[in-house]
């Protein structure tokens, strides 16, 4: 709104001209009124018009019609106008001609063979408008001056020791006997003077190979440079220190092919990259981490862009064939979308929260300078008591989904000696609620899974440890590691920012970490989930949080803005990936995650947000399986695409540029001003721990097992954690299953003889856990694991597997040897399949003759063993590595 | 030396013949792994198995006859030089004595350091990021002290290896930090030992006698194939030519981007001068996969592609039959659908092989690919000998005049053939002389 105030030097319309493909050179001569667009298929002279009243692009020559054939000529690689003299250009072609053209009777004035191969870059000399300087693939940097007389005008050559191709080259503006120049395959920049050709008078050392170079208009002695690691950094080339650091650096989201600073305000540089992105991005180089301005006006790669001279219109053309001219005002801010509230939950049980902050400069500059007309009160609602107390004293449940990795059973032993091995081997503690003993339990436990082969078990313990065990001291840890590091940061304002937000914006790739158990499935050769996902979209991404967060005993911490970078330190490591076939999980959590935002959103056009009920986001008991998934995920889906993180109340009209509001945006203050604030000032980010809650991970693991026949594995697992997830958690988590699988499993004990342990297990249940056994052997005779197991199968709400229909307790009371038809008691075995079977010595005599049924319902039992082992799955409940399962 | 230029040098490459490469590092830094990668398609999950390589090992790089690249193997664990390397620093202060005990030590090691460094024409140092590359950079500074001395033209490529792991950041600031320890040791010994060093590696004539190239390098993903790419480019005295080539074809064909890559281990040997960018390199090398998996599984043994493929071998180039042969069966059955669904596979193949490379079995004379991608852009594969192809990305429209494109590419390649059918007479005829 300012810039409407200055006074008007162009026009700010946007007009476009539809020019041929492949154009890749855009150059306004210094007045800004003719424009050349040049490439394979173009060359083309165009001015810039008033036409009733408006700007256009009108087309005053085409090089290419006065030439039939195929010449070089009329392909420029590069165009410069002469500074002095407006009606004369130059043109460079991929054979090393210079071409000097005049547009006043549009002829070739003369042509010049100055190198061996393409010319890549050429520009006049700023003060002397006979002299220009060439840079070429061949390895030269040729100065030529066109008032000598010998045959190629060349006088001086200059080259560097790598023998490299020159990518570009510019010209100080301020000291024009300095230029710079990019080499193809060199990860340095000299800087030569041109009145000395033999050694460069000063070399910087970038990362990667430099692809193009720009001169601060403003401040000559700042150089930009951009490259293949997508890095623009900005130099200080007063420094002579060769290890100096960028005095700014700018991480772009592709490979830099083209910089060129904003004329009205030097901090600004807009930048175009080499294939996959269609924006021109400003950015403001003190603030690395968001574009200040992005030009979208390309469908597709950025061929070319230049700043029309002393304005703040943008000239640019593309490969989708047109040329564009656009004012910065038609640009998006990039910063008026970046969410003003936002969370983000790690692995480690940290919510990181990001709100803008009540009191600082920042806010208050914006209301003593009035861009907050008075009548307007939806920033004052957004930053208003009541909902920053909300938000601060978020504590919400979000649901979330945790994914666990499968283990493969790499060796099956279903042997009644190895169920004796483990139950005298493994140890389920004394009652005891320290950590200390739960990682003593597991330890052993670990132990013994591995002397009995069985690296799968192992990793399961493995994995209760560091979820259970260890996450206390891993928390006290990250608390200590994450209140050290600003410290050193601080005063490293902009690197910082850089570094600590990039993570915050949802332009940035951010992946989550969750998967503990992925990672230690993964460390014990197991078959695992491949949890990783590369969701890059053109940059974009989506912030995910997946991790289930216990709100009741969080504890809030303010933190000052002494460790507003925290933020960083954390984030980089807490990385969740998530499979695409979790994302249909997630997709869940995700909408759930949003809902309320998503009316928010809806109400956010022209409205002040609605205030008290925002912070709710979640609402705790909802429970998102009852929802049928097409409906969640088809209400939600546009506030999913659009929103990339916690929207809780995004400035009102920040999108509609036509808006009656001007716009409450502190971007004028950022020009030139002192008064820059960067978003670290306007926000004041906040860290909760929560414990975390692998409530659901517990969950599934068990009824894993006892879906697969680990009953063992199940109930010690169970006991080990009793007192970690104390009685009412567990009843809650499996609905009083639980009992019976204890109860099931002494039961099993007691049958193999193993009277000790059952002992122990019942006293232990009884006496430290206080687990009620009910134990009545009348209820509990042959048949029990198949009375009891039927009804535990289902799966309380989440299994969408139709229960089985059968009346397990009718059907299977009696259950009939198939070979001697006498009802069978204690342990016996049937198929998985077709559920026949019989006495144990009965059914591996045949099995050793035979291959199908003793039955004669004609399956085939024992192929089951080599078939289908590793499909089992939850509809294959039934089946078990083994073809027969041990009952009793 | 190599040069861009070409003529001018042309006899000190004749005199040579053949280009050769030095591909040495600390034990375990990946040397092997990144031979076996490149050169025989091993996947790179398996080079952890793989053994340390005990003794100097010599590998061949040849485009069928075209071009020929030795690369040498020089194990790290060699005690090539003496274990304390500071020892012989500050022993070289007392002037040329140190490199002299560095030859003792050469020598007793079994290899001539010397000699390797005086036969090769660029070094590849393979530095392992994940490790304390402390010593492996004092290693290298022994090395291109001696190679200074012995062979000042060489140029250094220091792949700086396993930096899959490492983070955006951390990468840089490896490559920055092995940078400036690398131009320490040199301001430090050039400081130190005899002035005329000085100017060499000081900033304000920077490393006028020592070219050391960085690349961040990963068997991964495609990275260790570009670093290799530019590397090889570099050593190629046919390269000025080529890229030259390349840009006429483009500014002829309207095409946006060229590569000639060698099927077999999909480096390209040559590129058109626009910028680089490594989503186009993989983009290529995947169809180059795409074309042989393709291939592979659709291709039938044809008798006439059997005797052409012959001839080729014999000659390497048999121009009338190509000619004839792929004028008769070019069969480009347009399928406009939308995506990446390749359109032109040229089922035509041999089924016998004489050549060394099994990979290129099914890549024969008639083997060409045109693909659509989304955003308006083509690819466009065309074989130009039984080793080489050249592929193209352009925008589709280019190819509504694909005609014009096929013509000048088949020119193009006649062109290149010529090219090479020359530096081979003259790189015969100086070895006969």
């Amino acid at each position: 709104m300012d810039e409407t105030k200055l006074p008007k030097l162009f026009n700010q319309s946007t007009f476009s001209y539809r020019i041929l493909g492949g154009a890749t050179v855009l150059r306004p001569n210094y007045n800004g009124n003719r424009v050349i667009a040049a490439g394979q298929q173009n060359f083309q002279l165009l001015a810039i018009k008033e036409v009733d009243g408006t700007e256009q692009f009108v087309k005053e020559h085409d090089f290419r019609n006065g030439f039939r054939s195929s010449n070089t000529a009329l392909q420029p690689t590069d165009i410069a106008w002469n500074p002095h003299d407006e009606t004369c250009f130059a043109s460079a072609s991929t054979a090393g001609l210079l071409n000097i053209w005049d547009i006043q009777q549009p002829i070739l004035n003369a042509q010049v063979k100055i190198h061996n191969a393409t010319i890549n870059r050429i520009q006049f000399h700023p003060t002397n408008q006979k002299v220009l300087l060439t840079a070429s693939q061949d390895g030269y940097a040729k100065l030529i001056d066109f008032r000598t007389y010998n045959t190629n005008k060349v006088v001086a050559s200059f080259r560097h020791v790598s023998e490299d191709g020159f990518r570009d080259i510019q010209i100080n503006p301020e000291n024009p006997f300095l230029f710079a120049a990019a080499l193809n395959d060199q990860c340095i920049v000299p800087l030569w003077d041109i009145r000395s050709i033999q050694t460069p008078v000063m070399v910087l050392t970038t990362a990667d190979r430099t692809l193009c170079l720009a001169w601060n208009m403003n401040k000559p002695y700042w150089l930009a440079t951009g490259g293949r690691d997508r890095t623009i950094r900005v130099w200080n080339t007063q420094d002579s220190n060769v290890r100096q650091e960028p005095l700014f650096k700018v991480q772009s989201f592709g490979t830099v092919s083209r910089l060129s600073w904003r004329p009205s305000c030097h901090y600004h540089i807009a930048c175009s990259t080499l294939l996959v992105d269609p924006r021109i991005h400003v950015w403001d180089v003190r603030r690395a981490y968001l574009p200040y301005a992005s030009f979208c006006h390309h469908q597709n790669t950025i061929g070319d862009f230049s700043w029309r001279p002393n304005s703040d219109n943008l000239l640019s053309i593309s490969r989708d064939e047109n040329l564009v001219h656009a004012h910065i005002s038609s640009a998006i801010k990039t910063d008026q979308f970046a969410p003003l509230f936002s969370l983000n939950a790690t692995s480690k049980g940290h919510v990181y929260s990001a709100m803008p902050n009540i009191d600082n400069d920042y806010i208050r500059a914006l209301y003593s300078e009035h861009h907050i007309p008075t009548s307007f009160t939806g920033l004052k609602k957004c930053y208003s008591e009541e909902i920053m107390s909300t938000f601060l004293k978020w504590n919400k449940t979000i649901p979330g989904k945790s994914i666990v990795g499968i283990y493969a059973n790499s060796s099956i032993d279903n042997s009644v000696e190895s169920f004796h091995k483990f139950a005298r081997g493994w140890t389920f503690g004394n009652g005891d609620k320290s950590s200390q003993s739960l990682i003593e339990i597991c330890d052993m436990n670990s132990i013994v899974a591995e002397q009995l082969q069985r690296p799968d078990l192992r990793a399961t313990w493995e994995v209760i440890k560091m979820i259970y065990a260890d996450c206390d001291g891993l928390q006290a840890y990250r608390m200590h590691s994450s209140r050290n590091t600003p410290s050193t940061t601080k005063n490293r304002h902009i690197s910082d920012s850089l570094s600590g937000h990039r993570h915050h914006h949802h332009h940035h790739h951010h992946h989550n970490y969750l998967q503990h158990i992925a990672s230690m499935a993964n460390s014990t050769e197991m078959q695992q989930q491949d949890n990783e996902s590369n969701e890059e979209l053109n940059g974009r991404k989506r912030v995910k949080s997946q991790d289930q967060i216990i709100p009741p005993n969080s504890q809030m911490e303010m933190i000052d803005d002494a460790d507003t970078y925290i933020v960083r330190d954390v984030l980089t490591d807490d990385i969740i990936f998530i499979t695409p076939e979790d994302a249909l999980n997630i997709m869940n959590g995700y909408d759930m995650l949003y809902e309320n935002e998503y009316d928010i959103d809806t109400m956010h056009d022209g409205m002040p947000m609605a205030s008290n009920e925002t912070p709710s986001i979640i609402n705790g008991d909802s429970d998102m399986n009852g929802l049928p998934y097409d409906r969640v995920s088809n209400r939600y889906h546009d506030a999913i695409m659009t929103m990339k993180e916690n929207e809780f109340g995004p400035v009102p009209d920040f999108d509609s540029p036509d808006s009656a509001m001007p716009e409450p945006m502190p971007h004028m203050l950022t020009d030139d001003s002192d008064k820059f604030f960067t978003i670290d000032e306007s926000y004041c980010p906040t860290m909760q721990n929560h414990p975390l809650i692998f409530d659901d991970v517990i969950k599934q693991t068990i009824w894993y097992y006892v879906e697969n026949n680990e009953l063992q594995v199940a109930v010690h697992l169970l006991l080990a954690l009793y007192p970690k997830l104390g009685d009412r958690k567990i009843l809650q988590l499996f609905s009083a299953a639980h009992f019976n699988w204890i109860k099931i499993y002494i039961e099993l004990l007691q049958k193999l003889r193993l009277f000790v342990k059952a002992k122990q297990i019942t006293k232990h249940c009884l006496e430290k856990e206080k687990i009620p056994l009910n134990y009545d052997s009348s209820d509990y005779d042959g048949t029990l694991i198949l009375a009891a197991q039927s009804p535990t199968l289902k799966r309380p709400t989440t299994s969408t597997i139709p229960s089985s229909t059968k009346n397990p307790s009718s059907t299977l009371k009696d259950f009939m040897c198939t070979i001697c038809r006498i009802p069978c008691r204690g342990v016996f075995s049937f198929c998985g399949v077709c559920f026949h079977g019989g006495h144990i010595d009965h059914i591996r005599t045949w099995f050793n003759t035979h291959d199908e049924c003793p039955y004669g319902c004609g399956h085939r039992c024992k192929d089951r063993d080599t078939q289908n082992r590793r499909s089992r799955g939850i509809s294959q409940r039934f089946t078990s590595k083994s073809p027969f399962v041990f009952q009793q | 030396m190599v040069n861009d230029t070409g003529g001018e040098t042309r006899d000190h490459q004749t005199a040579v013949a053949r280009p050769s490469l030095l591909l040495t590092g600390l034990r375990r830094s990946g040397k092997t792994s990144i031979q076996h990668v490149i050169f025989s398609k091993m996947q790179p999950s398996q080079t952890q198995f793989l053994e340390s390589t005990p003794q100097l090992t010599s590998n061949h790089f040849s485009c069928g006859s075209f071009i020929n690249i030795q690369i040498q193997e020089l194990p790290g664990q060699l005690h090539t030089f003496p274990s304390s390397q500071s020892s012989s620093i500050s022993g070289g202060n007392s002037g040329q004595a140190s490199p002299y005990d560095d030859d003792t030590n050469l020598v007793g090691g079994g290899y001539n350091m010397e000699r390797l460094l005086k036969q090769c024409n660029a070094v590849v140092y393979i530095i392992d990021a994940q490790d304390d590359y402390n010593q492996s950079i004092a290693r290298l500074h022994l090395i291109i002290q001696l190679g200074r001395r012995v062979n000042p033209k060489i140029r250094y490529e220091v792949f700086i290896h396993k930096v899959d792991q490492l983070s955006e950041e951390v990468k840089r600031e490896t490559q920055r930090d092995i940078h400036n320890q690398i131009r320490d040791r040199f301001a430090d010994s050039s400081g130190a030992i005899d002035p005329w060093l000085r100017t060499s590696f000081m900033s304000n004539s920077n490393s006028q006698e020592i070219l050391i190239n960085f690349h961040l390098t990963s068997i991964y993903d495609h990275s260790i194939f570009e670093a290799f790419s530019k590397v090889i480019q570099k050593l190629l005295p046919q390269f000025g030519q080529l890229e030259y080539l390349l840009n006429h074809l483009l500014s002829a064909s309207n095409i946006e981007r060229a590569f000639l890559f060698d099927i077999q281990t999909k480096i390209s040997i040559a590129t058109d001068s626009a910028p680089s960018d490594i989503q186009i390199y993989e983009l290529c090398c995947d169809m180059i996969d795409l074309l042989i998996n393709m291939s592979e599984i659709y291709g039938q043994p044809n008798i006439n592609c059997i005797q052409d493929t012959e001839c080729e071998d014999d000659d390497s180039n048999n121009e009338p039959v190509m000619n004839g042969n792929h004028s008769s069966t070019t069969n480009s059955c347009r399928n406009s659908s939308l995506g990446t669904t390749p359109i032109t596979n040229n089922p035509y193949t041999s089924g016998i092989e004489t050549t060394n490379e099994p990979a290129s079995n099914v890549f024969d004379s008639m083997s060409s690919s045109i693909i659509k991608l989304t955003g308006h852009r083509a690819l466009y594969l065309k074989e130009i000998n039984h080793h080489l192809a050249l592929i193209c990305v352009l925008r589709d429209e280019a190819l509504s005049k694909q005609a014009i494109i096929d013509y000048n590419v088949e020119q193009f390649k006649e062109y290149i053939l010529k090219l090479f059918r020359l530096n081979q007479e003259n790189s015969e005829s100086s070895m006969s002389s």
